[in-house]
């Protein structure tokens, strides 16, 4: 019988538009160091470590090789995942489901600072007939939220509003660096940057790292009072050229939603979730997700975030802080977090149960994970 | 116990200088050749994993996201790995992790490369090299470190350039017989003739390099019940492990595969192999040059430290030998290395299905394959049983 598998520990480094004082090495280690502190467990309690970082963001071919004895993994067990940080979790999930292993540290870095998010999104494209085009991560998301806007499930108003509450949000955690107080009118005049999307709707540019451990159950509780278990997980894939797809219809995170669900016996996500965390770059896109996670009605994405009962990214999310390769797994300690009645200012109040955390890989939400997560027995 | 997990089907394209078909079109050529090999359809596939070397080589970031569909990866759950050039076996390990892990019945796993639509691989090499630490005066892809692990042992062991020739003798005609092979000789060819190759970087060879080719491989895992509905033989997976090591550290000794030998025994553990050398009938180890073949011996625990040599010069692992190694022409004739790691796998497969052709070893029922990466710091390993 596969035993459950629990997140039993994190750590996150400072977000910042360029943490210029930290090598990669530096800005991994710490967060290890920090996760070890706050477990009180060292190196010779990690069976497995996974590793997420991009070669092209790094500017360096293989970009874990300074890593292993940045993240306590020498001569142990190791891969490294070039997704987002979430796919490394849930890669580390299955190891643990083997049942060869008793514990797993996951562990992803992004500085951007370094690098160019240009450069990193645009080169994401096949270089036959998207990449020419200059298609990147703006363009290409500017293309998704006209398709969202032009299908009539959100308005400018339902952007700007979801800006608004996103920084609130950010403001009362310290992680989320670019959150300020906004008005819906200082976010529909800000600068257009590519139509529909303005400034205010795109998320900063972050440096940043973030650390996971999970267990199985005999270990998990061993090492914490409040084990936060994966009860749901649910991945998906979609078509690469974003004229193939319609772009508003994020098929591979309604198909990732719905096994998570699945997998964690939920019928009606609203109501049996008590918060969520989606990893949305581009305010429509958070907006789109609301839809496809099955949290609320088709096209009722802006009213229902206005209405406020559900709690959705009470850290701010990506648009306050999104550090590539990692804000997936930040969505993914962000929700364990409130389970676990540990995120300080930006702590949701009341008894929270279950938590559903999204993170996608690729443009346009190509890829995407989805976690339900469940605090107690 | 981990539940029981089988490679079912295997596919190696041609391994060769240049593939005129895109990325995605070479992944898909690699898993039509094992979906026929399973007697399987693309429907029967639950979940996909893809590897794929430095993103430098193609140019492509993320190219899971171009490949996906081409291998029948729209709607399903699909994530990439990368490990350099190890990146074969960390995927292929990760398709044996998402079928034991329960979460589904049988898992694609493939990898690959098109070494050839970068201008170098050289280039794609340098870069892993940390820009303060390593690439300024250093950096020539890796012939330049594989030149110091090779005088290294050299120098430490007492052995002469001798030895790389006569392992670059014995895999290169075993390319042979091998169709996928890239780099084939005259079956006359001879230790005088690799040492006549000219150098590359001391005391390497042209005849101790790997080729830069374009191929790629891919292999599906069944569990228990999708394996038996299989018709044709399976590998069954006895045990799996990748370890990996620093890479700059200061009293490291690269001649000393300390994370080979950590897997190695990791592995046989869960395989319950107690002595490598009489238990193992068939090893492919990860040859991307000569010189490492008798290293990974020793990284392997075939014998001690330093015997490695020896080992290979006895003959125990030429065709015919007690256990005989590499005989695909391994890595030193065909290296397109997103594939490399998972083909030392599949051929230890074959081996154990007994469908290797021409190259096939009589009575495998116990085989090994290895895949290195990163800094000489990576170690993959799968071991295959005809048993359950």
């Amino acid at each position: 019988m596969t035993e459950r598998v629990a997140i039993v520990g994190w750590a996150m480094s400072r977000f910042d538009t360029a943490l210029r004082h930290l090598h990669r090495e530096e800005l991994v280690h710490g967060v290890v160091m920090d996760l070890y502190e706050r477990t009180g467990l060292g190196p010779d309690a990690v069976d497995f470590v996974c590793d997420a970082s991009d070669d092209i963001l790094d500017g360096l071919s293989i970009s874990n090789t300074g890593m292993i004895e940045a993240a306590g993994a020498f001569l142990k067990e190791e891969t490294k995942i070039e997704e987002d940080g979430a796919f490394a979790a849930l890669h580390a999930y299955q190891r643990l489901r083997v049942g060869t292993y008793r514990t797993a540290l996951v562990v992803a870095h992004g500085k951007v600072s370094e690098s160019s998010a240009v450069t990193y999104s645009n080169t994401i494209c096949e270089p036959f007939y998207q990449r020419p085009l200059g298609l990147e991560s703006i363009t290409a998301h500017a293309l998704q939220a006209q398709r969202f806007v032009e299908a009539k499930r959100a308005t400018a108003e339902d952007a700007a509003d979801w800006v608004v509450r996103a920084h609130a949000n950010g403001l009362r955690n310290p992680h989320a660096h670019a959150a300020r107080a906004l008005t819906a009118d200082d976010v529909m005049k800000s600068r257009p940057v590519a139509s529909p999307l303005r400034l205010h709707d795109c998320p900063p540019l972050s440096d940043g790292a973030a650390a996971l451990l999970l267990a199985v159950e005999s270990e998990a509780t061993k090492i914490s009072k409040t084990p936060i278990w994966i009860d749901g997980l649910g991945l998906s894939h979609d078509l690469h050229y974003i004229g193939h797809r319609d772009l508003a219809e994020g098929r591979s995170v309604r198909e990732a939603a719905e096994r998570a669900y699945a997998m964690a016996g939920i019928r009606r996500a609203s109501e049996e979730l008590d918060v969520a965390e989606v990893c949305g770059h581009f305010s429509y896109q958070d907006l789109m997700l609301l839809e496809c996670l099955g949290l609320c009605e088709t096209g009722g994405a802006g009213a229902f975030a206005r209405s406020g009962r559900f709690p959705v990214n009470p850290s701010g999310g990506a648009l306050c802080a999104d550090p590539i390769m990692v804000a997936g797994l930040v969505r993914l300690i962000e929700a364990a977090r409130q389970l676990a009645g540990q995120a300080g200012e930006h702590q949701v109040p009341g008894n929270l149960r279950r938590a559903l955390a999204h993170a996608s890989s690729g443009l346009c939400l190509q890829s995407n994970v989805v976690f339900v997560l469940q605090k107690g027995a | 116990m981990p539940p029981k997990v089988a490679c079912v089907g295997i596919g190696i394209t041609e391994q060769k200088s240049k593939w005129e078909l895109t990325l995605p079109a070479l992944y898909r050529r690699a898993a039509k050749l094992a979906l026929e090999d399973a007697g399987m359809k693309w429907r029967d596939v639950d979940s996909i994993v893809i590897g794929n070397s430095p993103e430098l080589f193609e140019g492509v970031n993320h190219p899971e996201k171009w490949i996906g569909e081409a291998v029948g990866g729209y709607g399903k759950p699909l994530y990439r790995v990368h490990t350099g050039g190890s990146v074969g076996g960390s995927t292929t390990i990760a398709g044996y992790v998402n079928v034991a892990s329960g979460m589904y019945g049988v898992t694609l796993a493939l990898s690959g490369n098109k070494l050839n639509d970068c201008a170098h691989a050289t280039l794609g090499l340098s870069t892993v090299y940390d820009p303060i630490l390593g690439r300024y005066n250093f950096a020539a892809g890796a012939v330049s470190f594989v030149a110091l692990q090779a005088r290294r042992y050299l120098s430490k062991y007492g052995y002469t350039e001798r030895l790389g020739a006569l392992v670059a003798v014995k895999n290169r005609v075993a390319a042979g017989r091998n169709p996928t092979a890239h780099i084939k000789v005259p079956d006359n060819y001879d230790v005088d003739m690799a040492l006549a190759a000219p150098l590359l970087s001391d005391p390497l060879r042209l005849s101790d390099c790997c080729p830069q080719s374009d191929a790629a491989c891919a292999m599906i895992f069944a569990n228990e019940s999708r394996a038996r509905d299989c018709r044709g033989p399976v590998a069954w997976v006895k045990g799996a492990c990748a370890v990996g090591e620093g890479l700059y550290y200061a009293e490291r000794d690269i001649a000393v595969p300390i994370a080979l030998r950590k897997a190695a025994r990791t592995a046989y553990e869960r395989a319950g192999i107690t002595n490598p050398l009489e238990e193992l009938h068939y090893v492919e180890v990860y040859d991307a040059f000569s010189y490492q073949e008798p290293i990974w011996y020793e990284g392997l625990g075939l014998c001690e430290w330093g015997e490695g040599g020896h080992l290979f010069e006895s003959g125990l692992t030429q065709r015919g030998g007690k256990l005989p190694a590499n005989m695909s022409g391994g890595v030193l004739s065909s290296n397109s290395i997103g594939a490399s790691a998972m083909i030392r796998k599949a051929e230890a497969a074959l081996q154990v299905m007994g469908k290797a052709g021409a190259r096939q070893v009589p009575n495998v029922s116990l085989a090994l394959g290895h895949g290195w990466g990163g800094g000489l710091q990576f170690h993959t390993l799968m071991i295959f049983g005809r048993d359950p």
